[in-house]
Formats: structure tokens, C-alpha cells, sequence
């Protein structure tokens, strides 16, 4: 590939190239983000449905043994985010691959394994991280785990008292790595 | 527990909420901390109150506690949460947004002005601030002062100024003050200022009937508790006649306004004690009088005076909010601070109202002034207004692409390092030549699901949607409810329930938004909803005469004949074991397959189609050559080739207005007088002689009774490397009715001439969508 030069300015002509603006993505196979008291690790392979309707009657028949969680509460195993009073993200172990569409028992499904990256931040500092990157008030909590993380909307939940995941729309999940790389500390 | 102050009250709140156990942020605007005590003598526990303060700020930073100084709240926001912004000295200013459990506001209180004429010349200054520059910096504000006041709180001012050196006259406004006092100074019980004299400065004071020679006049008209936060909160104010003020009318949850320091700490230790000479506060109110010759300043920031709050209220606007907005006193950097209680007094004695009766403003964040680098945080540089990236942004960056922001994406605009024009007419001459593939991934893919389906996505669309098979797609605008074309894009039926809206890429989040809007407010929101899937399919077009043969090498089990997979069709397919769509839509007028994997299978996806696209000559195509591409056969940008009032049928697409029943989005404003004017702007074609393009935004312009008015402007224009010619777009009045009409075009002082032609420059028949 031939050398490119880039150049500043808005001028076509004078071949600006935005990407300069933006770091680049991340090869998400082996990132890592690894603190004295944080850390931070893309997952891989995480089923996740979009829900809409009867959420009751969609987890009986999709995945009857998820938990339900909301803002910073903690859900183990396979489990039911609640995004809205009538949607939820279910988040499976493995993709389920349930047909997208609407189901007679009165909800609507949406693939979404890769709509979503899913970012885990752990370690004891891991509170004090997504401080940095919202003023809700994760203690009080919420039923909806979606909030603005770091300005962009995301889902946040844990997985155990100092394992926090956050669930980010695919195309901002390089912006969010990247403000995770400059968090301090 | 967040404690806002630390002067001798926040100072023992904060102590005893530490002693009781709690974790404790104290903040302070000031550099140093400890408030009054810092310049009024105050003996707490035996000791002098600075060294006090001192001691207890030790105590806490000691014990773990946050203490900040020079951080000021500035307000509270839902859910008790409040701002704090830290100057660093030596470093960027900070932004705190703490959520305490609980909050101790002990802000003290703001000296007001007194008002009376001329109160703006140089040397009047308030008594509490020459107190603070005696004792905090050793400056002496004149040697022979005149105190105003009409409480007891600038007694000990004059007494600290006297044994300083200066000559002080203490001109009382109430009528009760002791002629003498013990120290010495000279009192005028009743006696008010009635004029200031001095061309530069302070030369004399008029005060009770006498002249009196002084280079300075201080003023104290009582203190204002600064209640801002308490307010923020939605806190209600109460007028206490004995303080002259408003007060807090009740408790908030989680937010305390002090009266008791030790007791809003929680009141565990011992109470600290003190013994001072200026605990008294003894006052009587001194409101504005009415206007005279001279003018009597209020809000000093904005420049109000007695004169405009009497011509506010000559004018009817008597309410306090109907005041601040005529006159804009208390707006901006006051907020209230030293302008409205005298403000709010003057209107009431004007209208024959009380104070009470009267009311304040409503206090608004931010207290002070905030600097927008300070609330941007690490919101700069990339971190601000992040655009989406693309599953396939390393792909692209390795195959050279130069990169633009395309509706909130970073895209490629075109590949390779050569000149921006060549490589993109480069790139459209093969798409047109053999075949093109773009990535599609940020075009809209919108699901509706549910019974209501086919409803709402009608509702949605100026064209009817539901009656399409299943499998089948339609083009089609949505409009806003003025009737202006707010998108276009493609609707794909899965099923009577399931439907899929593409728009484009920049519009993905308003669409979603008015989908929502309308499923919530006028269908049954049990049997309808909306999903974007957008970020879950990544989407490879291929466009060209070879696209054909491009999909065919895929292997992805699909007969491509145009009768299985016709123009406007879609299907269902698997690719590397995942599901797959392959879409048969077109942007640039040639044969055309979206072809849409799940994000994660785009890098296997791209590889195979750019192996598949060398095969035949193929290459990638950037968003600019597919601009070019889209403009030769005429095809819109909505917000590019429309305007705020580009309507349908200003493209000629009046059908659906015509002939179809049932409502939609803006139907009604198709109608109105404005929609059916005869002179509306139209969409057209440019046709240029030579081979320099119209520059785009180019105004098109007819001369009448000699004087020259723009009917229109260029809105696309490109060198066509297809056609070998410039072609152009744009909206012109009556256009559709100018055909083959020469027009007049001006910009930069340029005049150019062009034929208004159709839209459409290349096949005009559509053959090539099948070729």
C-alpha cells in the first residue's frame, strides 16, 4: 500500500482524512485494559436477544431460568436486562438463535449477539470507574440497567459484587474502549 | 454528607458528622477556608475562629475526609445531585458530581446593596468587602469613609476601620441608632444617602441633610442568605420580616439549609462554643425609593435601575418573572445574588403588594458562572460527539481508504493515495464498468414487529407499505408532520408482522425516535414495537453490471435470476453457517445486492466478496463515487437535494397525496395553501456546457423590473466520469415546468449559465437495473 499522507482541513481537494481525528478500533481479540486495581476485557460469544412485550412469556419460553436484572444489580447466570418497562436484552450464555419476529405469545425478538458489544470491568476500583463515567446513582439503582456511560448509552449490570458489565451499542464500542484506556489510575 | 461552606457553621457540621462516623466532603469557594471567620473576630472554644477553622479543616483531612477548596457548588440537580467546580491552580479545573446522602447547605449570606442616587460611582463598595480586604489583606479602602447601613452587622465594620487609621461617619438609616458610640465613632441616626458627589470617585457623601467630605462610601443594607441550592431543589422561601430576607419554608429530602451547624452534623461531640462581639443583627428594612433625576442602580450587573423597574410595571409586567424578563434583573451572573431583593421590594412598593405577596424569582443552576471547558470534562478531542465506527474500519484502513464523517459515521470516503478526484472517478468508472462494493453497514435496518405492523410502517411512509408482499420491497419518503420529506429509504416486508425500514445512515436515530413516538401515541403499544437492529448486520452492497457474477461466487445457495430474486426483492439465506439477506436495491441505477451478515461474519463476508470483486475486475467504492453515482441518475439525499420545504411532490411523486386513503405522517399539511402554491421550488437537473462543474449552493437567479431575486440553488454537482460532462441538481421554482429553459446562476460574484433538464442524466429508462 502506498504511503499516505494526511493532511488537515475540510478541503476534498486537499485529501483531509477524518480517520486522524479517531484512534483506531481495537483488534477485540486480545484487548485488554489491565490497572493495579482494574481491569477491563471484551466478552466474546454472549447470546443476547432484544425482547419486547410480554417478558414474563418470552423468558418462560426462551430462557426460564434467567434472572432479571436492573442498573448495578447483580445477575447471575443466563439473564433478562430490563431496558424499558416493555423491552429487555436477554443475555445467554450462547447465541439462542430464536427466530426474529413476532411470537404469538405476545412479544417481539430480535437477534442481537452482535448488536451490542459486551465490555467487563473488574476489579475493586470497578465502582469507582463507572463513577467517572456516570452520575446515576448506581447504589439506589434502577429497574433499567440503560443510562449514558460515558455519554453514550449502554446497558450496566453485575456479575458479581466487583464485576461490572456494560453492554454498548457496536459502533461506539471503540470510543468507549478508548475513554477506558484514559481513565486514570 | 456533602457539606457547602466552611465557615464556622459548615465547619461544625462537618465535624460532627465526622465525629458521628460518616464519611464527609467539604467544599468551599474560597482559597482559604473558614468563611467569616476569617475576617470578623470570633473566639470558638477558647480559640481565635481562623485558628479554629484551621484546626478543623486539619481534622478532617486527617481522618480521611475530602476537604476542597476554591470548589464552588454550583447547583443541585435530580436527585440531590450536585455540581462542584474545583479550581486547581497548576493543573485543569475540576468537575465533581457528588450524590451525598445527605446535604448541608451553609453558604452563608450576601451582603445587599443600599439604593440611593448615583450608588454606582466609583468608591461605593460594600462594607463587608472592605472588611474582608482589611483583615484578609491588610488594605486600607479609604482614609476617610462613610458607612451606610441599617443593621447592626457594619457597626463592627466602622469600629475595624477606625482603629485602622480611617476617619469614619456611620450614617444610619434608622432612626433609633445611638448618636455615639462607645469607640468613638461619629453616628447620623435617620439619616439616608441622598446624593453621591465626585466626578472619578467618592469626593463627598450627602446623608441626613449634610455634606459630609469622605473617598469612600460603604454600604450595608442587610445580608441575603444564599438559599440558591436550597431553591434549585425545589425548595419553597419564606419572608422573615426580622431578617429582612427569605428563608427556607421547609426541609428537604436529604437537603438542609443550616440554622444549627452542630445539630445538621448530627450533633454527635460537644457543640462547639463562641464568644463574639458581632453576633448582633438588628435591622430594618431599606428598600428602593422611588425614582428621582439621578438614576438608582439595582442589579448593578445588568445594569437595572428604580427608573426601569417602574417602567416594567407602567407596562403590566408586574409578576417578578414578567420583571427579570423585561428588564433582566437577577439574569446571568447575579442569579439573584445582590439585586433581588431590592428589585422585587421596589416592584412591590410600585404596586402596592408585599414582599411575601410579591415573591422571588426561581433560582437557577449554575450559581456561578461555570467555564464550558470544566462541564465538558474528558469530553474533547474524540471523546467529544464520538462518531460510530464500522465492524470493518481496520479492513478499510488496510486497503487505503481515506476516511470522512458520513452522518455520524467515520466511512471511507474513497481509496487510494492519489488525487481525492481521480480516485473517485476512478472508483465510479469501475462500479458502472464492472462492479463496486460499498459499505452499507450503517444504512438503516429498523424493525417493526407485531400485529400493528403494517400499520405503523404506513403510518410512517407518504407510500402505502402493507400491501407488499412478503419478500418484496418499496421505496418510499417519510415526512414530518409539516409534510416536508424528512428521509427516504426502503421498507422490506419479512411477514404482515415484521417489517424492516432502511433509511439513512445519519437519520437511523430520528427514525427510531418517531417510530417510537407514533407506537406509543397513537397504535396499541402491546401490539407493535420497534427494534433497531441496525448495529447487529453489517451490509456489503455491490453494484455494477458484474454484481451478479460478484454474489454468485458468495455460494450462498440463492438462485440470482431475476425471477427468483427480482429488482425490489429480497431473500433469506445463510452465509459461513450464519443468516444472511440478500437485497436487491439499487442507489446507483445499476444492478445492485445488499447483501447483510451478522457484524461478527463481516470480516469473512468482505474477504470473499473483495476476492469475488478482483475476479471480475471489480473494486471498492467509497461514499463520494456513490454520490456521484446516485446524483447521475438523479436520485436524492434528503437534507442534500431538499430543503426545509421540499415536499413530494416537489419531486414530482404526488400519487400517494392524490389517490391514497387513510392517514399518514403530514398527510394533512399536503394540502394547506403554502403546500398547493404555484411557485414552489422543484427538483431538477442542471445540464452544463464546458466541463467545469456548478459550484453546489450556487444560487439560481431571474432578473425582474430590472432587479435580481434568487428562484432556486444548486443542491448536488459533480464531473461525471460516466457521462463526461458536468452534471448538477437542484431546486428551482416552477422547475419541472422550465425544462430545457436556460437559467441564470450566480456565486461569489461569478454568473454562470445552465439548462434546467431532468433529474435523471444516465439511463434515464432504468435498463442497467437489470443489465
Amino acid at each position: 500500500m502506498a504511503e499516505k499522507t494526511v493532511r488537515t482541513g475540510w478541503d476534498l481537494k486537499r485529501g483531509y482524512d477524518a480517520a486522524a481525528k479517531w484512534t483506531p478500533t481495537p483488534d477485540w481479540r486480545g484487548a485488554a485494559i489491565v490497572r493495579s486495581s482494574w481491569s477491563v476485557r471484551p466478552l466474546h460469544g454472549l447470546g443476547q436477544t432484544l425482547l419486547s412485550g410480554d417478558l414474563d412469556a418470552a423468558r418462560a419460553a426462551l430462557a426460564p431460568n434467567a434472572s432479571e436484572a436492573g442498573l448495578w444489580q447483580v445477575a447471575e447466570g443466563d439473564a433478562l436486562i430490563r431496558i424499558a418497562r416493555d423491552r429487555a436484552l436477554l443475555v445467554t450464555a450462547r447465541p439462542l438463535s430464536a427466530p426474529a419476529g413476532w411470537s404469538p405469545g405476545g412479544w417481539a425478538t430480535s437477534a442481537a449477539d452482535d448488536a451490542w458489544a459486551v465490555i467487563e470491568l473488574a476489579g475493586e476500583s470497578a465502582r469507582a470507574v463507572c463513577a467517572q463515567a456516570t452520575s446515576a446513582d448506581l447504589e439506589a439503582g434502577s429497574p433499567s440497567a440503560a443510562l449514558l456511560f460515558a455519554g453514550v448509552t449502554c446497558l450496566l449490570y453485575r456479575t458479581a459484587p466487583e464485576t461490572a458489565r456494560i453492554h454498548v451499542e457496536r459502533g461506539f464500542a471503540p470510543y468507549l474502549w478508548r475513554w477506558l484506556e484514559t481513565v486514570e489510575g | 454528607m456533602l457539606v457547602v461552606g466552611a465557615g464556622p457553621a459548615g465547619l461544625s457540621a462537618a465535624r460532627a458528622a465526622a465525629a458521628s462516623g460518616g464519611s464527609v466532603i467539604l467544599v468551599d469557594d474560597q482559597e482559604r477556608l473558614g468563611g467569616a471567620l476569617l475576617h470578623r473576630h470570633a473566639e470558638i472554644d477558647g480559640r481565635p475562629g481562623r485558628i479554629w477553622a484551621a484546626s478543623c479543616v486539619e481534622a478532617l483531612r486527617a481522618a480521611g475526609h475530602r476537604v476542597l477548596a476554591s470548589a464552588t457548588a454550583f447547583g443541585v440537580y435530580d436527585h440531590n445531585l450536585v455540581g462542584v467546580w474545583q479550581r486547581r491552580f497548576g493543573r485543569p479545573d475540576a468537575l465533581w458530581q457528588i450524590r451525598a446522602g445527605r446535604i448541608v447547605v451553609a453558604a452563608g449570606a450576601i451582603e445587599r446593596p443600599l439604593v440611593f442616587p448615583d450608588n454606582d460611582r466609583p468608591g461605593v463598595m460594600s462594607a463587608e468587602a472592605a472588611l474582608f480586604y482589611l483583615r484578609r489583606h491588610d488594605l486600607l479602602v479609604g482614609e476617610r469613609i462613610v458607612v451606610a447601613t441599617n443593621n447592626d452587622k457594619a457597626y463592627a465594620v466602622a469600629r475595624a476601620l477606625a482603629t485602622a487609621g480611617a476617619r469614619v461617619a456611620i450614617a444610619d438609616m434608622r432612626a433609633s441608632a445611638a448618636p455615639q458610640t462607645a469607640e468613638g465613632l461619629s453616628v447620623l441616626p435617620g439619616a439616608r444617602v441622598t446624593a453621591v458627589e465626585g466626578e472619578d470617585g467618592v469626593e463627598a457623601v450627602r446623608v441626613g441633610g449634610r455634606r459630609v467630605e469622605a473617598d469612600c462610601l460603604l454600604v450595608s443594607g442587610g445580608f441575603t442568605p444564599t438559599v440558591h441550592l436550597h431553591a434549585q431543589a425545589k425548595g419553597k422561601l419564606r419572608y422573615e420580616e426580622s431578617l429582612a430576607a427569605f428563608v427556607p419554608a421547609e426541609r428537604l429530602p436529604g437537603l438542609v439549609v443550616l440554622a444549627d451547624g452542630h445539630a445538621a452534623g448530627g450533633g454527635r461531640g460537644v457543640a462547639a462554643r463562641s464568644v463574639t462581639a458581632d453576633d448582633s443583627y438588628a435591622i430594618e428594612p431599606a428598600w428602593p425609593g422611588r425614582a428621582g433625576k439621578a438614576r438608582q442602580w439595582i442589579d448593578f450587573q445588568n445594569d437595572v435601575t428604580v427608573k426601569d423597574v417602574e417602567l416594567a410595571a407602567r407596562e403590566n409586567f408586574r409578576s417578578v418573572e414578567h420583571l427579570k424578563r423585561y428588564t433582566t434583573l437577577g439574569m446571568a451572573t447575579d442569579q439573584g445574588k445582590t439585586s433581588n431583593m431590592n428589585g422585587l421590594a421596589a416592584m412591590a412598593a410600585i404596586t402596592g403588594r408585599t414582599i411575601p405577596g410579591t415573591g422571588t424569582t426561581t433560582y437557577r443552576p449554575p450559581f456561578v458562572p461555570v467555564p464550558l471547558p470544566v462541564l465538558a470534562g474528558r469530553r474533547r478531542g474524540e471523546f467529544f460527539n464520538p462518531v460510530r465506527r464500522l465492524v470493518l474500519e481496520a479492513e478499510h484502513r488496510a486497503a487505503g481508504a481515506v476516511f470522512r464523517e458520513y452522518g455520524g459515521w467515520l466511512r471511507p470516503g474513497w481509496y487510494g493515495a492519489g488525487r481525492a478526484e481521480d480516485e473517485i472517478a476512478r472508483e465510479a468508472r469501475t462500479a458502472r464498468e464492472t462492479v463496486g462494493i460499498l459499505d452499507g453497514s450503517p444504512l438503516g435496518k429498523i424493525e417493526v414487529i407485531g400485529p400493528d405492523a403494517g400499520a405503523l410502517v404506513d403510518y410512517n411512509s407518504y407510500q402505502t407499505i402493507s400491501t407488499l408482499k412478503p419478500g418484496r420491497i418499496r421505496y418510499g419518503f417519510m415526512l414530518t408532520e409539516g409534510g416536508v420529506i424528512y428521509d427516504d429509504g426502503v421498507v422490506s416486508k419479512v411477514s404482515d408482522e415484521h417489517y424492516v425500514v432502511s433509511c439513512s445512515s445519519g437519520h437511523v436515530p430520528g427514525v427510531v425516535a418517531r417510530l417510537e413516538e407514533w407506537r406509543q401515541d397513537r397504535f396499541d403499544p402491546t401490539r407493535v414495537f420497534v427494534h433497531n437492529s441496525t448495529p447487529q448486520w453489517a451490509t456489503l452492497t455491490t453494484s455494477g453490471p458484474r454484481a451478479r457474477d460478484l454474489v454468485a461466487m458468495l455460494g450462498l445457495g440463492l438462485s440470482l435470476s431475476d425471477e427468483a430474486l427480482p429488482h425490489m426483492a429480497f431473500a433469506d439465506t445463510a452465509f459461513d453457517g450464519a443468516p444472511a439477506r440478500v437485497a436487491r436495491v439499487s442507489f446507483t441505477g445499476d444492478r445492485s445486492y445488499e447483501v447483510s451478515v451478522p457484524s461478527s461474519k463481516a470480516a469473512a463476508l468482505n474477504r470473499a466478496m473483495t476476492e469475488a470483486a478482483r475476479a471480475v475486475g471489480g473494486g471498492l467504492l467509497g461514499s463520494e463515487a456513490l454520490l456521484l453515482l446516485r446524483a447521475e441518475k438523479g436520485y436524492i439525499i434528503a437534507g442534500k437535494d431538499t430543503d426545509g420545504t421540499t415536499m413530494p411532490h416537489d419531486l414530482g411523486i404526488t400519487g400517494p397525496r392524490d389517490r391514497r386513503q387513510g392517514e399518514y405522517v403530514g398527510k394533512r399539511s399536503l394540502f394547506t395553501e403554502n403546500a398547493l402554491r404555484p411557485d414552489r421550488q422543484q427538483a431538477v437537473g442542471l445540464a452544463v456546457d464546458g466541463d467545469v462543474p456548478l459550484p453546489t449552493g450556487a444560487h439560481a437567479v431571474e432578473t425582474v423590473a430590472g432587479r435580481r431575486r434568487s428562484i432556486g440553488f444548486v443542491t448536488s454537482s459533480y464531473a461525471s466520469p460516466t457521462l463526461g460532462r458536468p452534471i448538477g441538481l437542484a431546486l428551482v421554482v416552477n422547475g419541472l415546468s422550465r425544462m430545457g429553459e436556460e437559467i441564470e446562476l450566480v456565486h461569489l460574484g461569478k454568473t454562470m449559465r445552465a439548462m434546467v433538464a431532468p433529474a435523471c442524466a444516465f439511463d434515464p429508462g432504468g435498463e442497467r437495473l437489470n443489465g
